[in-house]
């Protein structure tokens, strides 16, 4: 073999491949090396521009992947413990739950088309008279009681009560009458009798109590105050 | 027909911001079909050959101001290419828990059912030949038989001693050659 030789010289060692056509097979689509080359600019570009915009302009928050990644871990988790099922049911439950529904269902039908039986109109009206015709019993109507609504003890009771309520109210009002007899004798007395009476009987020191308990007005007592000093002091001269 | 424009030009256009995307884009115009082409035999299906392709020309943009011009521009993105199409098909075994043999099935269904492959039966049976091989030996064969990359060049793409690339394509080589004469 010639192979240490940079020519072809060393094919004429192997005759079949010798015979082989070196005519490229491949093929590729019509100006495909025309458009590769501006495909290649274009990866060019996007490559170059990838390094100036590393995050092609969009932010994430701090921390934003590991906060991720536990949140993934987390679902990851509660996925895994989570039960298959929750509820238990017996293994043909389904199917007795059906057998009982149609169950059911035909019931309800038959009660809607009645039993099949009928009666005759009025029977059950006419059952209670034959029963009773047949047994002989004779139905009898009693009369009404009459309860009154008052006895002869309640009556009794609120008599008395009456009674009282009268000898109460007589002798309230008669109380009363005399109470105020007093206050209208006094009433008719003269004020000079008044004066002269309690300047007789009266202390030094029921002028105070008198001049609390008056009823009649300041203008009033001053007015008499003075009356009784002028009348004092003239019983003095 | 890809322009051919000097490698040193291109970068130092790079090196400028205000000539940056001119550089790119004669970058794009020399190397994107032969990108490409390196992925979609590796993984065969059109669609991921175009995200690979994209990732592949995204990463190259993003690092090419730090390249050091001790290595070859175009050897560098083969690197990266290739290193796409190995963590993909990895991730491809991974995800569908498959071994190597359930990938090079599944990539041969593939080939059969995509509406970007019109080869006669002869580039089919080729291509599923190829299959039958392990990534490394399919890389180094892909590499040597259709790109006609020097071994030395093939070394910074793969990482691996020139010694040790020859003997992979050596072996990859005989199986498909047994492959092509068995298979009928």
């Amino acid at each position: 073999m010639n192979e240490n030789t940079e020519n072809t010289d060393w094919l004429n060692d192997y005759p079949a491949l010798k015979n082989q056509s070196r005519e490229n097979p491949f093929r590729v689509p019509e100006n495909f090396f025309e458009e590769q080359q501006e495909r290649i600019h274009a990866a060019i570009y996007a490559d170059e521009l990838s390094k100036k915009l590393p995050s092609a302009g969009f932010i994430i928050p701090d921390g934003y992947f590991k906060n991720m990644e536990e949140q993934i871990l987390s679902v990851v988790k509660l996925e895994e413990i989570r039960p298959t099922e929750t509820y238990i049911k017996s293994d043909q439950f389904f199917e007795e739950q059906q057998s009982i529904i149609a169950a059911r269902i035909k019931i309800n039908e038959y009660a809607e088309n009645g039993s099949g039986f009928t009666v005759p109109d009025n029977y059950f009206n006419d059952l209670t008279n034959r029963i009773i015709q047949k047994t002989g019993i004779k139905e009898v109507q009693q009369p009404a009681k009459v309860r009154s609504l008052f006895t002869r003890a309640a009556w009794k009771y609120a008599t008395a009560a009456c009674i009282a309520v009268a000898v109460a109210t007589g002798f309230f009002i008669k109380q009363y009458q005399s109470a105020h007899n007093v206050q209208m004798q006094l009433s008719n007395l003269p004020d000079a009798d008044i004066e002269n009476y309690l300047q007789i009987h009266a202390d030094t020191y029921d002028n105070h109590v008198i001049l609390e308990n008056s009823t009649l007005d300041t203008d009033v007592d001053i007015q008499n105050n003075q009356t009784s000093t002028d009348s004092n002091e003239t019983n003095i001269h | 027909m890809s322009i051919q424009v000097d490698d040193n030009e291109i970068l130092a256009k790079f090196q400028q911001e205000k000539t940056r995307n001119e550089a790119f884009n004669l970058l794009l115009k020399k190397y994107q079909q032969k990108i490409y082409w390196h992925i979609r035999r590796m993984v065969i299906d059109h669609d991921d050959a175009d995200d690979l392709s994209q990732e592949v020309f995204v990463k190259v943009w993003k690092n090419l101001l730090g390249f050091r011009n001790d290595a070859q521009l175009y050897t560098w993105m083969y690197r990266i290419a290739t290193n796409e199409c190995i963590t993909f098909l990895n991730r491809k075994k991974l995800k569908n828990n498959i071994s190597f043999d359930d990938v090079s099935y599944e990539l041969s269904e593939s080939l059969t059912e995509s509406a970007y492959f019109d080869g006669d039966k002869a580039q089919r049976k080729l291509q599923k030949a190829i299959l039958t091989l392990p990534e490394k030996q399919r890389l180094v064969f892909n590499l040597k038989y259709f790109d006609e990359m020097k071994y030395e060049e093939m070394s910074d793409v793969l990482g691996t001693s020139v010694g040790a690339l020859k003997s992979s394509f050596h072996l990859a080589v005989k199986k498909i050659e047994a492959y092509l004469l068995a298979e009928d």
